[in-house]
């Protein structure tokens, strides 16, 4: 056993030294051991797609490249020009990173947040002096309430500090996630703070479940085979446990599951499967709905509501009309009252679309508003993607341009790599796809909830849907603002 | 003696932590605003807002947005600069904090281990 597996086996499972060596002869050829691939198409069964998530260094090498690129982000944002426009951290955080995250999401799951480079630091320290606690239950519990507020405050925050027009901003909300990572691996083991605290997790735990991948164990197999030491959740010779304190066996979402293949890497029967799905599908096919993600979904509109409100020319009409209500010329004040209204609208608008929809077919308001919260997840992802196509594609330039007045060199010319019109129709062609898959969620949702009434239940859902719509095609019509 | 494991000092560390984050980000973020390292209307540059209003864009304390003068050097000093170094300096500490915090709790738990005081809870190994 090499060094660096001994090293695994020790911080994962003490099993006796048979069942290790039956395990690494069972690991030594597991092509051999997968079972049919079944009615979603299994990629494991593609050659080097299986022999990439058996590779030593997967997902390594992306960390590695991750912490090149975030550890130069970091210096820039947080030693280089102050202007935006200038500092290539800033613009690859703002302009190229950001953008990207949400289609990273739906296109690779949480992909991202198994190559993120801020919980590999801490995986440094948490080896290095980690006392590895389990993470409090309350945390587990709780944590994506922390999450939400977490993600408004620093909403919030943007607005009123202009986190994303400082690099120095942007340098220290990056230092504050990289401290939560650092401190919370040297108290509590595994990925806690990527499990239970970082927002970007939240989002990508919401976002993640729109994916057509989806890692998934084939429960029939384990049972066939009468698994019991569960080496993929508790880790064996070959990969530590699971990060994010998932058991693959059971698991029906991918809101905790980060594509980081350790689980792939321990089984030694061949059940993990990285399904090629139907998109949205987990949405009425989860067992357990949780009100806290749904409640994330919908904080969501009001989020991507804001970021699109503030870039908008009509926007200082509205903060002085504002003004004229609270008697107050602040800024700060006016734009908070702004912000209040975008978070709790949604809120209050899926809580009487969610009681009209139980009075109509029974049940109660708050399981209907955690079942259809779900279903706006789509929109949120899809809202969120056009909102910053419009950076990514109509100021794409900023990025090597600030690396070449980095370099000393110069740069003249425009920013962006599509005309204000092209990125428009691909703004609404984006939205429409995230339309289509909100309502044909909602519908699959109050079918499998409700049965033959699901239909009485749809259709104050449905309102609510339009009503965004309208509000987002509104918005999207409007003329925005560049961040760099 | 209870046989249920006390609950854990540590619960509510990361909440704690992450108040104190958030906290000391704001306050960076904010004592940077008032230091003129930040500027502009949120989500527009100076520009932008002229071009969409056709008024003078408007800092978020109400004055007009001040361009930053020194668009490539960036390090110039001032107040932002002493901030910058503060939040530095205040990061790397509460790394270096929660590292002498963790080696301490680790020894700590090893010497109740020893001496059987965690066998109830069912300990075994830090």
């Amino acid at each position: 056993m090499s060094k660096r597996a001994s090293a695994v086996a020790e911080s994962a499972t003490a099993a006796p030294p048979d069942v290790i060596d039956e395990l690494e002869a069972a690991l030594a050829a597991p092509s051999a051991q997968l079972p049919p691939s079944g009615p979603e198409p299994n990629l494991l069964h593609i050659s080097s797609v299986r022999r990439v998530f058996h590779s030593r260094w997967y997902p390594g090498v992306f960390q590695a490249l991750g912490l090149i690129v975030f550890g130069a982000v970091m210096l820039a944002t947080l030693f280089g020009p102050t202007v935006v426009e200038d500092n290539f951290g800033s613009t690859i955080v703002w302009i190229l990173w950001w953008p990207l995250l949400p289609l990273s999401y739906f296109l690779f799951a949480r992909f991202w947040c198994a190559v993120c480079p801020y919980p590999v630091v801490g995986e440094w320290f948490q080896r290095l002096t980690g006392v590895d606690l389990k993470a409090p239950r309350f945390l587990k519990r709780y944590g994506i309430w922390i999450i939400d507020l977490t993600f408004l405050a620093i909403t919030w925050a943007d607005h009123v500090f202009g986190i994303v027009e400082s690099p120095r901003g942007t340098g220290y909300l990056l230092l504050a996630i990289l401290g939560g990572a650092i401190v919370t691996s040297l108290f509590f083991e595994r990925r806690a703070f990527c499990s239970h605290l970082c927002f970007l997790g939240g989002l990508s735990g919401n976002y993640s479940m729109t994916s057509s991948l989806a890692l998934r164990a084939n429960q029939d197999n384990c049972k066939k085979v009468g698994c019991k030491d569960l080496w993929c959740a508790n880790g064996s010779p070959r990969a530590a446990a699971c990060p994010l304190y998932e058991v693959p066996r059971t698991m029906d979402s991918n809101r905790d599951c980060n594509l980081c293949g350790n689980c792939v890497k321990s089984c030694p029967h061949g059940s993990l499967r990285l399904e090629l799905r139907k998109p949205t599908l987990e949405f009425w096919k989860v067992r357990k709905p949780r009100l806290d993600v749904a409640f994330l979904a919908v904080v969501l509109v009001g989020v991507v509501i804001v970021q699109n409100l503030t870039m908008l020319g009509i926007y200082p009409t509205i903060l002085s009309q504002v003004a004229g209500v609270t008697g107050t010329s602040n800024t700060d004040v006016n734009f908070t009252v702004v912000f209040l209204a975008a978070m709790v609208a949604p809120i209050l608008l899926l809580a009487a679309a969610s009681a009209a929809s139980s009075r109509l077919s029974g049940g109660s308001l708050l399981r209907d508003f955690t079942i259809f919260g779900y279903a706006l997840i789509p929109l949120d992802l899809a809202a969120h993607m056009a909102h910053n196509l419009f950076h990514l594609l109509g100021e794409g330039l900023a990025v090597p341009r600030s690396f070449v007045l980095w370099l000393g060199g110069a740069w003249e010319g425009s920013t962006a790599l599509l005309n204000t019109a092209t990125i428009e129709v691909l703004q609404y062609l984006m939205l429409g796809a995230g339309i289509a898959a909100s309502v044909y969620a909602a519908y699959r949702i109050a079918h499998s909830a409700k049965g033959t009434a699901g239909w009485r239940a749809l259709v104050p859902q449905l309102l609510f849907v339009a009503l965004l719509v309208a509000a987002n095609v509104y918005m999207f019509a409007q003329p925005m603002g560049h961040r760099a | 003696m209870t046989t249920h494991p006390k609950r854990s000092p540590f619960t509510f560390l990361p909440v704690a932590l992450g108040v104190l984050l958030i906290l000391a980000a704001l306050l960076a973020g904010s004592a940077l605003a008032e230091s003129g390292d930040m500027s502009g209307m949120p989500g527009m540059t100076d520009e932008e807002m002229q071009g969409m209003t056709g008024e003078p864009a408007q800092a978020a304390d109400g004055h007009e947005a001040e361009a930053a003068a020194d668009a490539h050097g960036g390090m110039g000093g001032g107040a932002g600069d002493a901030v910058n170094w503060l939040v530095i300096g205040g990061f790397i500490a509460l790394i270096a904090g929660s590292t002498l915090a963790a080696r301490a709790t680790k020894r700590h738990l090893r010497r109740r281990i020893l001496t059987g005081e965690l066998a109830l809870a069912g300990v075994k190994d830090v």
